[in-house]
């Protein structure tokens, strides 16, 4: 009977008129419990206390009440067993509104109140010790604004060294296993891709890695942090590279639990400011992740980035004012009309990661990423055989050779300087001359026939390679067993293996070039074998290799590093205060292996007697403990123990403000390139190598909270026995010697503030600013240790570089010598307005206090006294005096907008400009040559050799338009 | 063995009366939690819940609406599992529909929980409402109503607004709810005042108050001695002026008379709690305030208590799994959206509540 | 969607046509072989550069020596020719042995002259036999202890050891050195006693000077001539005889070698070779070598001994070995009654090769080389090494 009633009623509602009103209400009551239909459910309509319409839920619980007029319902469900449930229903427009599923709640399951139904709180235990969890966001106020302004002037945090700042990629450290330095050129064109990162400051302690003394970032670079959507990008920036393209996709999580993500771009074309300087470079980018469930997640990245970058050389600030450009790159030159490069760096390195997180609970988290680096780095420059110096700006083409105002420099000749300046006054006149001369070199290798009519190349393109395999094996842990214990750690083991060698890239017109070491024929053409660079091919075949293009040549070794590490980190939080304390312990060995047996060091044949060479017994040449020198085969390995410790006190003060302070102690193994005496040449290492010892300490104050950002850090850090290793042609020896400095102390001190202030005057506009003022001095003299490249012969053993900390002046004062190449003071001030997607910022910046790089050589008594070994106060001031730069006042402006069109896609552009004052004589760096005039008139001082500076570029601008699907 | 056995019975023994005192002393968990952005997977006629279609911006599919039920139920039974019992009483903001209450009701963490909901239809453009869950065992609902928003009667000057302005401006209703627990008469507000996106919203959210405030004054006159508790997300820190002039929000018990309200959290965003992270400062949006009657209840009936630190009387609820662990964002609550794309998180605010106690 | 995706393809086909391929590739490094030749000058393109049409000979052009000015004389340098001269020769000397350095011969039907170009490894840029024209208005012919050279004017001050200096300048020898086209490479003028005579009697003037000749019948003289400077840094001129040593007029002084590298000095030294050598020259003798200059207070005064530094407290020989450096060799050779002098570099490759037994037997060679003046005798500067396969500068017969 009643199926018939719902029958009609359903019929009924199919045909209503259309005068009657079309609202109605539909749904399915069902049990809560198990969700089964509750047939024969009583449902009343009602509509404040009139009774409108009822309806009897049907078997599979379904009911439908139709004609209903706009307006507010209460529907009454009631059914026997369960609690009466009411349901408000609004009906709006005319449409039928489904209520899908009503559950109804059985009455026996509603006990009376137990003890599940309420809290056991009683009055002494006064419920739980929460702590606030203050966030001082990751993006320091000082490094935003910092990092920006203070980018063109190559300024450094607090003085420390740029290869201090440890750079982590899903985890593992990138630093450079040879050089230290960071590696950001690795992924340069992928900004897309790695955007998210982390970042701490000083000796602060990240949760992924222990860190040094000098900030740790890490790039996540694993596909689910790749923003999600189609995005892409049109760049032009007047001093990096004309344009550059980037497109990105990334899918975000999807419900299969996969996340890809994709970024490609091209960067190409010149710039404005420096000629020769060019970029021809791609990157492409491919990542996925696999969540399994909460607990397992599967990441896979594969990128590189290919491409060739023309580079800048440095000259002397006399061929900057001839030519009137303080740009001038003499890398360049002109092959029939067209713009050649001879430094360009060729680089394809691409990077594997496998990373696996294991998130078993909120108290325990692990990951393992295995990384894998290979690849080729090429870096090509001219190379020539008993042929005259290509470079255009080689002193002796410059005026200053010809003629100088001090008689003293025995410089006299009017007419050629005349010429001379003629020459790079005229330049454009004169571009054969004031540029790489190309064109000659093709016709001077075409007419170099030999016997068999030939030509051996006098003028070639070499490509000095350094090729890393470099695979990284890192675990990390995160274990939080309270809320006030957290315990972070993690290993690490790396194994490098770096091929440095030379490639023939262009023989420029040639047939070929002779694989001999054009410095040894000048002091031993009478003994052929010494001057091999490849001595075994030179015994099988009686003569030296000719080379084609694509041969190695000149050198070829192995940089083999080990290091393997662990590091641990607790963290203990007690009310507003929380204290960290870690510590790290490492293994690093090192060790060259050479694959070329060169001339001048053949050691002894492979069972270990002397070599016989054209009928001749080579006498080995002896290392200072009566071993023998070789270059084939494997060097000693230097190994070293390394650790650290760092205790880390954070304060937070209500609920915007902390005070925190570090403190660390560092004993880190000297690098690579800091360890070989001359590795081109020979397996020779730097006697007793010390570990560098850092002790940093910081203390800082940093408020957050509506809209004002303040952090203010002061710091004191001393690193002491650096080492650094030369190699240059000694005026004094009259050789190319190699030169070890030990013993190098300097101590960093210093304040830093950062700010950013709402105006409150004016909405949406906030002032900001940054002081940097530090005092970097060298605290120590180092001793050096020179040896002569092509014979070993130790020359100088351990001497004191007594001028390199200060100078003692006659009259008593003391001239101190600073860290180079940062300045020591910087400050910016500005003002920032952002509101609904606009962003407009302009800021002033000032930079004083930056020092030239010296030359150790400069400042021992050899170089001070001059060829009569006397000291005079003029020769004492001149010689050591370290160059400061004069202060540079910039200005910079940017703005940007960003839209959303329909929720759906966004378009943006962001326009800077760099030193608005077009201020083109700020010099950003350079460093002191090596050579002295020796032959002056009174023999009694020498003179130094001008230095090489870096200028920072006039007004330019950088425009980015982005687009979002 | 049996040694043991002894023990325990004695132990028993000894516990068993201070278990029966317990009994005596009762209290409830009270609480607020906005759910952000909560919809079901069907479009709503006349909605604007585009974005929340498996075809729609979001690709707000089947599996990550289930994913969205189960991470909301997993937080109410944390909360469960922390306090020892469940919410006696729970308001919850951005709600799409009774759908969406139903299906979360019957998630198997909380089904047990039995909980009956209160919800009405919002006049909201994107389709978001408030409701309320309640314990039928604990709360004996006697009444509801939907207060809409009005621009009158008020002391605010809404010169700047055009009649037109008025008329098409839409946002959620508030959810009054009245009933009796043990006996006592209480009433429970739940509200989503209008958000800070958007030009000439300031007076908006003090207006919210205004009517919340005046609806309380009339119950307290209609049912002497009730007690009212106020909960939502008010878009606003309790120090702004829409909680502390127009609620009259104070900060210490003993300055409460019968015409101001109590505002526990206020104390606690001084002290660097924070419900959520908005342009990288803390805040506490989703806030409770009880009037006079909770705050200085007479002897013997149901009075707030303090849970925090022996002095914060408000707790902002927040556990590892619901809270960013690295990147950026470390620290803040894990959302379900981050940067338009699905990572499948909670919401981006924590849940806050109080327990009273008689 | 699709319309922006089509922007975007627009886009990247703009990038990669040619025309805008030079923007986004404005500089390139490898490959493109340049099809650039040497450049080889003909005379009419010369008149760019003043070139009249008239090739004075070599002889001529060394006759400028006289329209020397007082001023010139004052300040000791050669003559800077004004007048519009211009010679054309052929490249009779080859640097690539090392016994050259800084400066090529050429060589017309008059005579030859040295060309002091100042640039190292000429050979790479002049071939033998090319022809050379060089236009010789603003250089400076002057005269080394007799021999002409064509350079540019030395210093402006009074004391030049040197009337003429090394061009140096690539501006001046791109616009006054002119490659012509290749010769024959010249072959050398065989030469009698009797011309040698004339020509060293004419001097400055003689038309034998700077020319690739062979001379025939030569014996050894069994004597050399070696002048050495034991303290590397305190400069070479005459004006201070504290710091030079001659080896000269005692036989050879052990040395058997054409030239000294800086290993066979130090050889010599250590062997006790040059123990008897005097330091100083001319009327001023300070004893031999194994003094040292502290020993000489009283004749060389203080500010001399203050001038040796540390080094006044050792030997002079010690002071050889340790500023040691390559040095020239003269070996007397008999031509009848003239002594031809066969002067070599210590940088020549050969410079460490030891004379032939026979030499020293006293057999007779005939010697090929650049003949020059050098104080009224003649020298000579072997092109090639002494044995060399293709054609050795010493003929044994």
């Amino acid at each position: 009977m009643k199926r018939l009633l719902l029958i009609a009623l359903t019929l009924l509602s199919g045909i209503t008129l259309s005068a009657q009103p079309t609202g109605g209400v539909k749904g399915t009551v069902i049990n809560r419990n198990g969700r089964q239909p509750v047939e024969n459910a009583k449902l009343i309509l009602m509509q404040g206390a009139a009774q409108i319409a009822t309806a009897t839920s049907a078997e599979d619980g379904t009911f439908y009440i139709p004609e209903l007029e706009n307006g507010m319902y209460t529907l009454v469900i009631e059914a026997p067993e369960f609690l009466e449930t009411q349901v408000q229903v609004t009906v709006n427009d005319g449409y039928v509104k489904n209520m899908f599923n009503l559950s109804l709640t059985g009455i026996q399951r509603v006990a009376e109140v137990d003890d599940d139904s309420f809290a056991n709180f009683d009055m002494d235990d006064s419920g739980y010790n929460d702590n606030p969890t203050i966030l001082f966001g990751s993006n320091d106020v000082f490094n935003n604004i910092a990092g920006y302004n203070f980018s063109s002037v190559r300024f450094r945090a607090r003085g420390y060294a740029s290869e201090s700042q440890d750079v982590y990629l899903a985890g593992v450290k990138m630093n450079d296993a040879i050089t230290g330095y960071s590696p950001f050129s690795l992924w340069s064109g992928l900004n897309e891709a790695m955007r998210s990162k982390e970042t701490t400051n000083g000796a602060e302690v990240s949760d992924f890695a222990f860190g040094g003394y000098n900030g740790v970032t890490n790039i996540f670079g694993n596909a689910t942090n790749v923003r999600k959507g189609l995005r892409g990008s049109i760049l032009t920036n007047s001093t990096l590279y004309r344009l550059r393209l980037m497109g990105s996709y990334a899918t975000g999580l999807m419900d299969n639990g996969w996340a890809l993500a994709f970024n490609v771009s091209a960067r190409l074309g010149g710039n404005d400011w420096i000629d020769g300087v060019y970029y021809r470079s791609f990157a492409y980018y491919a990542a996925a992740d696999k969540v399994f469930n909460d607990t397992h997640k599967l990441g896979f990245v594969f990128f590189a980035t290919p491409g060739q970058r023309g580079a800048q050389n440095a000259s002397t600030q006399e061929v900057y004012d001839l030519m009137g450009d303080n740009m001038y790159n003499s890398n360049w030159g002109y092959q029939n009309g067209k713009v050649r490069n001879a430094r360009v760096r060729k680089t394809n390195e691409p990077i594997a990661i496998v990373k696996y997180d294991y998130t078993p609970s909120d108290k325990f988290g692990a990951s393992a990423t295995a990384l894998y680096r290979f690849g080729k780095n090429g870096y090509t420059a001219l190379d020539w055989y008993d042929a005259q110096d290509p470079r255009p700006d080689y002193y002796r083409n410059l005026p200053s050779y010809f003629y100088d105002d001090n008689p003293d420099m025995n410089r006299n000749n009017g007419i050629k300087w005349g010429w001379a300046n003629e020459v790079w006054t005229h330049a454009d006149m004169y571009p054969e001359l004031t540029h790489i001369n190309w064109d000659r070199f093709y016709y001077v290798n075409r007419i170099q026939t030999d016997a068999n009519g030939k030509n051996r190349s006098k003028y070639v393109q070499e490509e000095r390679h350094v090729d890393q395999q470099d695979l990284n094996l890192a675990g990390t842990f995160k274990y939080r067993p309270s809320g006030s214990i957290t315990v972070t750690g993690g290993v690490n083991a790396r194994i490098n293996r770096t091929e440095y060698y030379k490639q023939l890239a262009d023989l420029l017109g040639g047939d070929y070039f002779v694989n001999i070491d054009n410095f040894a024929e000048r002091d031993f053409a009478a003994t052929p074998y010494k001057l091999q660079n490849d001595l075994d091919y030179y015994i099988k075949h009686g003569a030296a290799q000719t080379l084609g293009k694509g041969d190695k040549y000149g050198y070829d070794y192995y940089a083999q590093v080990r290091n393997y590490g662990g590091w641990l980190n607790g963290k203990f939080t007690a009310g507003n205060f929380s204290a960290n304390i870690g510590g790290r312990i490492g293994y690093e060995s090192f060790w060259r292996e050479g694959l070329m047996r060169k001339g001048l060091f053949p050691g002894l044949d492979n069972n270990g007697n002397k070599l016989v060479v054209d009928g001749v017994t080579v006498e080995p040449t002896y290392e200072h403990d009566g071993s023998v020198v070789t270059s084939l085969g494997k060097s000693k390995v230097s190994s070293f123990l390394t650790y650290a410790g760092k205790v880390g006190l954070n304060y937070v003060i209500g609920g915007s403000q902390r005070v925190y302070a570090n403190v660390g102690y560092f004993n880190d193994a000297p690098k690579f390139n800091q360890a070989f005496l001359s590795p081109r040449t020979r397996n020779s290492l730097v006697d007793d190598l010390k570990t560098v010892k850092t002790f940093s300490s910081d203390i800082n104050w940093q408020y957050s909270a509506n809209g004002i950002n303040i952090r203010t850090t002061a710091y004191y850090t001393t690193i002491k026995d650096q080492s650094k290793v030369m190699s240059a042609y000694d005026d004094l020896q009259n050789a190319f010697s190699n030169f070890a400095i030990n013993g190098i102390d300097q101590r960093n001190v210093g304040v830093e503030l950062g700010f950013k202030v709402p105006t409150y005057v004016v909405p949406n506009l906030s002032v900001q600013g940054v002081v940097a003022a530090g005092r970097y001095v060298y605290t120590s003299n180092p001793t050096m240790t020179q040896t002569v490249d092509n014979s070993a012969e130790v020359v100088m053993e351990n001497v004191d570089v007594p001028y390199w900390k200060s100078t003692l002046m006659p009259d008593g004062t003391v001239k101190q010598h600073y860290v180079p190449s940062t300045p020591q003071f910087a400050a910016s001030l500005g003002f920032a307005y952002n509101r609904n997607y606009w962003f407009i910022d302009a800021d002033v910046e000032y930079f004083g206090e930056s020092y030239l790089d010296m030359n150790p050589l400069y400042r021992t008594d050899s170089a001070v006294n001059g060829p009569d070994n006397q000291i005079t106060a003029r020769e004492l001031e001149y010689m050591t005096e370290q160059e400061r730069f004069d202060p540079a006042f910039l200005v910079n402006f940017s703005v940007g907008k960003s839209w959303y069109i329909h929720y759906k896609y966004q378009l943006g552009f962001s326009f800077n400009v760099k030193n608005l004052l077009n201020n083109k004589n700020v010099k950003t760096g350079g460093y002191e040559q090596t050579r002295m005039v020796d032959n002056t008139v009174s023999k009694s001082q020498y003179y130094r050799f001008d230095p090489k500076y870096f200028y920072m570029a006039g007004t330019n601008y950088m425009l980015n338009v982005y687009f979002r699907f | 063995m049996k040694r043991y056995i002894y023990i325990l019975i004695a132990v028993l023994l000894v516990a068993a009366p201070w278990r029966a005192d317990a009994a005596k002393h009762r209290s409830y968990v009270i609480g607020f939690y906005n759910l952000e952005n909560l919809f079901d997977t069907y479009h709503d006629e006349g909605k604007n819940d585009y974005q929340f279609l498996p075809d729609g911006q979001n690709q707000w599919t089947e599996a990550k609406y289930a994913k969205k039920l189960h991470n909301m139920a997993t937080v109410i039974r944390a909360m469960k599992e922390d306090n020892g019992a469940w919410h006696a009483v729970l308001g919850v903001s951005e709600i799409e529909n009774r759908h969406v209450l139903e299906d979360l009701v019957s998630q198997p963490e909380i089904e047990e929980a039995n909980y009956q909901i209160v919800h009405y239809d919002g006049p909201d453009r994107r389709g978001v409402d408030v409701a309320l869950f309640y314990k039928p065992e604990i709360f004996k609902l006697i009444a509801s109503e939907s207060i809409p928003f009005t621009f009158e009667p008020s002391r605010i000057d809404w010169s700047e607004w055009t009649q037109e302005e008025k008329d098409n401006f839409r946002t959620r209703d508030v959810l009054m709810v009245r009933g009796t627990i043990d006996g006592e008469m209480f009433a429970f507000f739940v509200t989503h005042l209008p958000s800070r996106l958007g030009g000439k919203g300031a007076d908006l959210r003090p207006r919210g108050a205004e009517i919340i405030y005046q609806r309380a004054m009339e119950l307290q006159k209609e049912f002497p001695g009730i007690k009212i508790v106020v909960m939502g997300d008010m878009n606003d820190n309790p120090t702004d002026i829409s909680m502390t002039d127009f609620m009259r929000g104070k900060e210490k018990i003993d300055e409460v008379t019968d015409e101001d309200f109590f505002s526990p959290f206020l104390s606690m965003l001084k002290a660097g709690f924070s419900s959520l992270y908005y342009q990288g400062g803390g805040n506490i949006y989703d806030i409770i305030l009880v009037n006079n009657a909770v705050a200085n209840a007479p002897k013997g009936t149901f009075q707030i208590q303090p849970i925090v630190q022996k002095k914060y009387y408000g707790r902002v609820f927040s556990k590892p799994f619901m809270t960013n662990q690295s990147g950026q964002y470390k620290g803040t609550p894990f959302r379900t959206f981050s940067n338009g794309a699905f990572v499948g998180g909670y919401s981006d605010h924590y849940p806050t509540y109080i327990v009273i106690k008689k | 969607m699709k319309k922006l995706l089509f922007a975007i393809a627009a886009v990247a086909a703009l990038v990669s046509c040619q025309s805008l391929k030079e923007e986004w590739q404005p500089v390139f490094t490898f490959g493109e072989n340049a099809p650039s030749e040497m450049k080889i000058w003909t005379e009419p393109e010369l008149s760019q550069y003043g070139y009249s049409g008239i090739i004075t000979s070599i002889k001529e052009m060394k006759d400028q020596y006289n329209k020397k000015t007082s001023y010139e004389k004052k300040k000791t340098s050669g003559h800077t020719i004004l007048d519009n001269v211009w010679i054309k020769g052929q490249v009779v000397s080859d640097d690539k042995s090392g016994n050259l350095y800084r400066e090529i011969y050429i060589q017309d039907a008059t005579g030859g002259i040295d060309l002091k170009l100042g640039k190292s490894s000429l050979y790479s840029d002049y071939k033998l036999g090319q022809w050379i024209y060089v236009k010789c208005t603003d250089l400076c012919i002057g005269a080394y202890n007799g021999m002409p050279q064509l350079g540019l004017e030395p210093d402006n001050t009074t004391t030049n050891e040197y009337e003429t200096s090394y061009i140096d300048s690539q501006a001046v020898i791109n616009s006054h050195v002119f490659r012509g086209e290749y010769g024959t490479p010249v072959s050398p003028r065989v030469v009698s006693e009797a011309e040698v005579q004339s020509s060293l009697s004419a001097g400055f003037a003689g038309d034998l000077w700077g020319v690739l000749v062979t001379v025939k019948g030569l014996t050894y003289g069994n004597e050399i001539f070696a002048l050495v400077y034991p303290h590397g840094i305190l400069g070479h001129k005459k004006e201070n005889p504290y710091n030079r040593v001659f080896l000269s007029d005692k036989g050879t002084w052990g040395i058997n070698t054409w030239g000294m590298s800086k290993a066979k000095y130090v050889e010599y030294i250590q062997s006790g070779n040059f123990d008897t050598a005097e330091v100083g020259s001319g009327a001023t003798r300070y004893g031999n070598i194994l003094t040292k200059p502290i020993d000489y207070k009283s004749q060389m005064g203080n500010e001399v001994i203050t001038a040796f530094g540390p080094d006044a407290y050792i030997s002079y020989k010690d002071m050889m070995i340790k500023y040691a450096t390559a040095n020239y060799v003269s070996h007397y050779f008999k031509m009848g009654s003239t002594d031809i002098q066969v002067r070599t570099s210590g940088y020549a490759k050969f410079a460490d090769q030891e004379l032939d037994s026979r030499i020293l037997g006293g057999s007779a060679v005939d010697i090929t080389g650049i003949i020059t003046i050098y104080d009224g005798s003649a020298q000579m500067s072997l092109i090639t090494a002494p044995d060399n396969a293709d054609n050795p500068s010493v003929k044994i017969n």
